[in-house]
């Protein structure tokens, strides 16, 4: 019999997109942008930083925290003490209300239900399939329902499904071994990228000019501004 | 009728290889006087292939109207009591059929491009052969490996299996004609951009006859992609537009490489730059298109259109090996042709803001590909499949979409070559002012308004990025219009017209630069709808009569269920009252049909759509224990923009593509008074 669920719950909206973890998303980008400010180009920074996420994610001395990234801070020793003051009560107040009202079991359900799959071959999210008759989702809603109930941690959720089912079962893939592959390379092609692209633009921007005929001198400065407004007016239209 | 068709095809292969083999030789011997009317039958050919293949398709939606179960593919794609337009949609409801139309479509393609050589004789005849090939690849493939008029074995059946049932709704008879006109069009500017490297053509006009199609090509892929994606939403009864399946992701690809050199294509024009890069560009379009085709028909890449796949993946990955190694020998070979004219001058500039775009439109299409293919690779690798789903592209593609937006905002205002702060604060402080106040409305109002009204980014990470979506689609918009008025102004100066009829005049003057302002409009207007989904609501509940489920301001109270029989399929709907704050504003009938023919089941859902929220119900069936009904009610706010959206993008692209009003011509002072004395006197 098909559980009735009641699923109108305020963080619905993690249904809708598939961003499931506002409460290991938000912290973390908020603390790479402070300590990525702070103490980008030194030595530390890189364990610095991970440490203070690591930190922020699991809960520990949150204040202390952010007041270390505060005091070894470059430059945002140079914000006016207003704004840093309040870009760091933000990441407070996102690390509170993220880490608070994310464990009713409705909640959850709906969360882990869009991080399955249907293994009815309909390819869709368990909680969205529609499959008239589908033979698996209604028992799967039920194992997903009783394991929140029981208060099962979503690891743990996760892994008793991926045991039944096989790998196919997660909507997307794990972030250990291999398939932690799938998470990098998008990242790294924006890195190559954006490298490829900056090398692009710094070798062209050291091209040689055309040379001039005899007589002709290129225009710089004002005078060349001058002649590119007059061109912008004159061509704009 | 059968043997008909079956001689079409034969005949469209053997003129198609004709146009080939002879446009080829007409080529290499351009200096032997008999070449020029060698290479004018292959393209009278080539003009001549459509025609068989035009006769082929008729002859099988005749046999489908004609209930001709003799033939193996009208069998199993089309029935007696199918509905007359689904009998047309038959032509490419099925592998062998869509091939077919494919094959039409490239050949229609192809006609155009032949009757149209003078604008370029020798270019022209490059292209056509080039199309010729991939011709050749077609029509071989319908005839020895995917011929719809094989017949059926066996004794004459009464009917016929009958058409899939997802297919049998009105927007199947127009999406798949607008995806494969998208899909096979993008094999024309392919053709030029092959045909112009392997002549060394010289200047740029190529790029602008290959830019006109490739808009005509990429405005087609559009529609076909959304009117996909509207019938998933109106058909498919999961509540959304999108699940990114590998054929969704297939249509994509090209799409998002398209789009990627309908912008850096102006580089090329204006500035004689991204030469290399736009071959590039323009090669990776057609040969995604081609890929998306393999992956989604080879079997290879699990997809719910399971309808499509086949054993003649091979066939495309042989099409796909050919056409790379021809392209990267004559690019090899070539190369020195396109260097680039000029260089950049500062990281402030229109040329830089194409190039980062191009990286993120780019960045895009490899998350889609890597994503569609790593459960492949995985299984290659570690031996078991796993699955790549919306969740692992709503994290990687947002971000960068987000960047894009960004892009789109600041792109357009910045000039060529350099621009200075002064210009940039000048252009930029107001439309960011707009976006950062509505970003703080929408954070401090209540969320008793509805939504996306009492924003708290900080709630959730879904939120935040509607905000900034929202936020960001401001900024664009503000730009945009800043420049309509910009531009209007200066006319209206000049003229003394009214504001509207100068920006209509400006408008006018440059469709392109204007037509592509609308369709940033109608992306923003799209990304608007698809920030709503970070509210979506359901609710499923079994429902008796006078059962009442509460959504949303919404309230359903069930009235009644009932059922008919159709000669098509059998049906039985819900009859609910809907009741908005206490009001009673509507009746739905969700529904379930049992189609006779194929033994199916699918759902009908019941939407009822306003420009705040879709509210959307689905009849599942009856609980088997308990006898009661049960459905489902999604409220998916701001849905309706991105229809909206489409049609904007479409308006723009069309706008785009009509050619600019004559500039007025300056007539000096003293020319002007002497016309306007005798009037005046008058």
């Amino acid at each position: 019999m098909r559980t009735q669920i009641g699923t109108a719950a305020t963080r619905q909206p993690h249904a809708a997109t598939g961003l499931y973890q506002g409460t290991t998303l938000v912290v973390p980008i908020a603390a790479v942008l402070l300590g990525g400010f702070s103490r980008a180009g030194t030595a530390e920074s890189d364990d610095g930083t991970k440490r203070c996420i690591l930190r922020l994610v699991w809960g520990f001395n949150l204040r202390s925290e952010i007041y270390n990234l505060r005091s070894r801070n470059r430059m945002m020793s140079k914000l006016n003490p207003t704004l840093r003051r309040a870009l760091h009560c933000s990441v407070l107040a996102a690390a509170v209300t993220a880490f608070g009202g994310a464990g009713d079991p409705g909640t959850r359900f709906n969360q882990l239900g869009h991080q399955l799959m249907c293994i009815c071959s309909c390819g869709q999210i368990l909680l969205e399939c529609n499959h008239v008759g589908c033979p698996d989702s209604d028992g799967m809603r039920n194992e997903l329902m009783a394991a929140v109930t029981r208060g099962d941690s979503d690891s743990l959720v996760q892994q008793s499904f991926v045991q039944k089912y096989g790998p196919t079962v997660l909507a997307a893939p794990s972030t250990s071994g291999f398939d932690r592959t799938a998470w990098i390379m998008p990242f790294a092609a924006l890195l190559v990228g954006f490298t490829i692209v900056v090398f692009i633009v710094r070798a062209w921007k050291n091209r040689p000019a055309p040379a001039l005929a005899d007589g002709i001198r290129p225009l710089r400065g004002p005078e060349l501004d001058q002649f590119r407004e007059q061109a912008r007016k004159e061509t704009e239209l | 009728m059968a043997h008909i068709g079956s001689f079409a095809l034969l005949l469209a292969l053997a003129l198609s290889m004709y146009s080939f083999g002879g446009g080829v030789l007409a080529l290499l011997f351009q200096n032997d006087p008999r070449s020029a009317r060698l290479g004018e039958t292959a393209r009278r050919a080539g003009i001549a292939a459509f025609g068989a293949v035009l006769l082929a398709a008729f002859v099988l939606v005749i046999s489908a109207f004609r209930d001709d179960f003799t033939i193996a593919y009208i069998f199993h794609h089309s029935n007696r009591d199918l509905p007359t337009a689904y009998k047309f949609a038959v032509l490419w409801s099925g592998q062998e059929g869509s091939l077919v139309f494919w094959a039409l479509l490239l050949s229609g393609y192809g006609f155009v491009l032949r009757l149209r050589y003078k604008t370029d004789p020798r270019l022209f005849a490059y292209a056509s052969v080039i199309l010729a090939a991939v011709q050749v690849f077609f029509f071989a493939l319908v005839n020895f490996a995917a011929n719809p008029f094989g017949l059926l074995e066996g004794p004459m059946r009464a009917d016929g299996s009958g058409l899939n049932p997802l297919l049998q709704y009105p927007e199947m008879v127009i999406h798949p004609p607008m995806l494969y006109l998208g899909y096979v069009g993008f094999t024309i500017p392919f053709a030029f951009a092959l045909g112009a490297l392997i002549m060394k053509y010289p200047g740029e006009k190529w790029i602008h006859i290959t830019r006109r199609w490739t808009m005509v090509t990429w405005g087609f892929l559009t529609v076909g992609i959304f009117l996909g994606a509207h019938w998933a939403y109106a058909v498919l009864g999961w509540g959304g537009y999108w699940g990114w399946d590998p054929v969704e992701n297939a249509s994509l690809m090209p799409w998002l490489v398209g789009t990627a050199f309908l912008h850096s294509v102006m580089m090329q024009e204006k500035r004689g730059m991204l030469k290399v890069w736009n071959m590039w560009l323009v090669f990776l379009t057609f040969w995604l298109a081609i890929l998306g085709t393999f992956l989604t028909r080879s079997g290879m890449i699990q997809s719910v259109h399971a309808f499509a796949q086949s054993s003649i993946g091979s066939w495309f990955a042989w099409l796909l090996a050919i056409s790379f190694a021809v392209f990267l020998y004559f690019f090899i070979k070539n190369k020195e042709h396109l260097r680039s004219e000029h260089k950049l001058e500062s990281l402030v500039s229109r040329e830089s803001s194409f190039l980062f775009n191009n990286l993120l439109f780019l960045l895009l299409c490899f998350t889609v590909l890597w994503g569609t293919w790593f459960p492949k690779i995985s299984e290659l690798v570690q031996g078991n499949k796993v699955t790549v789903g919306a969740p692992f592209y709503n994290r990687v593609a947002i971000p960068v979409a987000l960047l894009l937006l960004i892009l789109t905002a600041i792109g357009p205002l910045l000039a060529w070559r350099k621009t200075s702060f002064e210009s940039l604060k000048r252009n930029f402080m107001w439309p960011t002012v707009g976006a950062i106040v509505t970003m703080m409305f929408l954070m401090a109002t209540p969320g008793s308004w509805g939504k996306p009204f009492g924003l708290r980014p900080w709630e959730d990470v879904s939120y935040f990025y509607s905000l900034m979506a929202i936020g960001l689609s401001v900024l664009v918009t503000l730009t945009v219009a800043s420049e309509f008025y910009r531009g209007g102004r200066v006319i209206s100066d000049k003229t003394g017209q009214g504001m509207f009829a100068s920006m209509v005049q400006l408008t006018h003057r440059n469709t392109r630069r204007y037509g592509g302002y609308l369709v940033h409009f109608g992306v923003v207007v799209v990304v608007i709808g698809i920030a709503g989904a970070a509210f979506n609501q359901e609710k499923e509940q079994e429902m008796g009569y006078g059962d009442k489920l509460n959504i949303g301001s919404y309230t359903l109270v069930c009235r009644s269920y009932t059922n008919d029989d159709f000669p098509n399929y059998e049906a039985e709907w819900a009859v609910l009252d809907v009741f908005k704050n206490g009001k009673l504003i509507d009746t739905l009938t969700p529904e379930r049909r049992f189609y006779k023919a194929s033994r199916q089941t699918s759902t009908m859902p019941y939407i009822r759509s306003n420009m705040s929220e879709d509210l959307y119900l689905v009849y599942e069936g009856l609980n088997q224990d308990t006898g009661r009904p049960i459905l489902k009610a999604h409220l998916n706010p701001l849905v309706m923009w991105i229809w909206l959206g489409v049609w904007i993008i479409l308006g723009g692209t069309v706008l785009a593509l009509v050619p600019n009003a004559p500039a007025p011509v300056r007539m000096p002072a003293r020319t002007l008074v002497e016309h306007a004395a005798p009037v005046a006197g008058d």
